[in-house]
């Protein structure tokens, strides 16, 4: 029976995502726009930092490459976590608009229904540039197979954690009028200390990055554990990711209680 | 019907756009959150790498202060009028807007600014108040002079600021998504408008590209705290002067081409 539900879960979603990307195919050129914008976008921060260290030199072991490795695991857990689940970050707008109506009444898991709901393109340039950085910044550290086996297990828990930290931040969009800006400010909490060399960080710093709002499991913690290859540190980020989602997944049914049916007429679109 | 263009109408657009905005207290709360805890992060991430020493005549503290006014530009929100354009665009609203009594862009410049006024004064509050704890005053000579010309250098930088986000707005009029050219837009001012970096501790030839582009020049405010800031004013004037001219003529033209591709339908 689980594994029918599960089948079938995945199934929904997988069609979800081809008809989001087919969707997002359509006008070619806008696709191209998003992509390759946000990965020029994405290369003002390795200009940032490679300023940053040009200035100040090497700081606390790191340098501009470790800051490469930083923004590499940035990028490409934002990009997958956004083009697999992009519907995070539109929760605040299913319950401002009553959309979540339709999605209650979708015999597939709630949660999983609307993760999957949407797929935002320009999370793909991160993800592919996120996958530059990762290939560059692994040639410049001559990367061992250990070390590139941990970089890829390191992106699996830090896109999880992002895309918990994006649900925990639309939450307050079951209590609250401005969801919308709310959900867009404790985000940008997380993302932009994210972005930020982590070994740089004072001790209550990372404390506060790591327990309080987890922005440096994302960037940060991966690149001291390819640099240390350490699968102790490596196993302590997939619990910390597991114990993120299941207050993410927890506190979402949660709120939901709290959802009031709308009674807007219209028509839903295939998503 | 007669064109309502005076600074009066302006002011009033303003005034409304303010009020409605305090109306909601709850997201600037949060902003004011967020605005803490990334500044919490950049101070950590300097106060590692400079500590007491100084670095081309700056210490701590004048780097963050200087850093801290990148968060004062985004507080006047400037660069929210491009969304407020393409999406009056890709919806069709600016139909219905051009036929207001006052110019359609002078309206949407009002609207927003007023609507960011309360965001800019928690800014100011906030970062002030949070680097005054974190590492005191900065050490400048704050006289009436230095008061002018950071003043002065902040207005003109809005201007410019107004002028390149209203021309990435109107270019939702030739392309279906400007948000791409957004972000190039808005990382450029990020990097050269020392949003990580103070300007002042550009290599030589980045500075000197960064003050006489028009990103930096939005930004010529935040150099404020820098020791030569009085004697490199001048430039910083010029170069703001410069490209208030060439944006001036930029949007005309844009606006100009944008209205001949304008369809209004009625109904």
């Amino acid at each position: 029976m689980f594994v029918k539900t599960l089948h079938h879960e995945w199934a929904v979603a997988v069609l979800s995502w081809r008809t989001n990307l087919r969707a997002a195919l359509e006008n070619r050129i806008a696709f191209g726009l998003q992509v390759f914008g946000m990965m020029i976008n994405d290369s003002a921060f390795v200009a940032v930092w490679a300023i940053f260290f040009t200035t100040f030199g090497t700081v606390n072991g790191w340098d501009v490459w470790d800051s490469v490795g930083l923004l590499g695991f940035g990028t490409i857990t934002f990009g997958l976590a956004f083009a697999f689940f992009g519907g995070a970050p539109w929760i605040n707008k299913y319950v401002a608009d009553a959309s979540f109506d339709g999605i209650l009444l979708s015999p597939n898991t709630v949660l999983w229904r609307v993760l999957t709901s949407k797929t935002d393109v320009a999370a793909l340039g991160d993800a592919v540039f996120g996958l530059i950085l990762l290939v560059l910044y692994a040639v410049k550290i001559q990367a061992t197979p250990e070390m590139i086996g941990m970089m890829f297990l390191a992106i699996i828990p830090g896109a999880a954690i992002t895309v918990a930290m994006s649900i925990l931040s639309q939450l307050p969009a079951f209590f609250l009028l401005d969801g919308d800006s709310i959900a867009m400010s404790l985000y940008k909490s997380f993302l932009s200390p994210s972005l930020y060399p982590s070994a740089l960080y004072s001790d209550a710093a990372r404390i506060f990055y790591t327990v309080v709002i987890p922005s440096i499991l994302v960037g940060g913690i991966p690149v001291e554990i390819v640099r240390s290859q350490n699968w102790l540190f490596l196993l302590g980020l997939w619990i910390a990711a597991l114990v993120w989602v299941a207050i993410a997944i927890l506190a979402f049914y949660t709120c939901l209680k709290k959802y009031e049916s709308g009674n807007a007429i219209g028509l839903r679109s295939a998503n | 019907m007669p064109r309502q263009n005076s600074l009066r109408t302006f002011v009033t657009i303003v005034q409304l756009a303010a009020r409605s905005t305090t109306e909601r207290l709850l997201p600037l709360v949060f902003s004011l959150g967020c605005t803490i805890v990334t500044l919490f992060g950049l101070f950590s991430v300097y106060q590692s790498s400079i500590g007491t020493a100084s670095v081309r005549g700056m210490n701590l503290a004048t780097v963050l202060w200087s850093l801290a006014m990148y968060s004062v530009y985004w507080g006047v929100g400037t660069r929210y009028i491009f969304r407020d354009i393409s999406d009056d665009v890709k919806d069709g609203s600016i139909e219905v807007r051009l036929v207001k009594p006052m110019h359609y862009l002078l309206w949407r410049v009002a609207h927003r600014l007023g609507k960011q006024i309360p965001m800019l004064g928690q800014q100011l509050v906030v970062n002030f108040s949070f680097l005054m704890v974190y590492v005191g005053a900065p050490e400048v000579h704050a006289t009436p002079v230095w008061f002018l010309t950071t003043v002065g250098l902040f207005v003109l930088g809005i201007f410019i600021s107004v002028m390149v986000f209203i021309c990435v707005g109107l270019s939702a009029f030739w392309i279906e998504n400007s948000m791409p050219v957004m972000w190039i837009v808005d990382k450029l001012v990020m990097i050269v408008g020392g949003a990580f970096v103070p300007i002042v501790l550009f290599p030589n030839a980045l500075r000197l590209i960064a003050e006489w582009s028009p990103f930096g020049a939005m930004m010529a405010f935040s150099q404020a705290f820098t020791p030569d800031f009085l004697h490199h004013a001048p430039f910083l004037f010029v170069s703001q002067a410069l490209w208030m001219m060439i944006m001036a003529g930029v949007v005309g033209l844009m606006w100009h081409l944008a209205m001949k591709r304008v369809a209004v339908n009625g109904g």
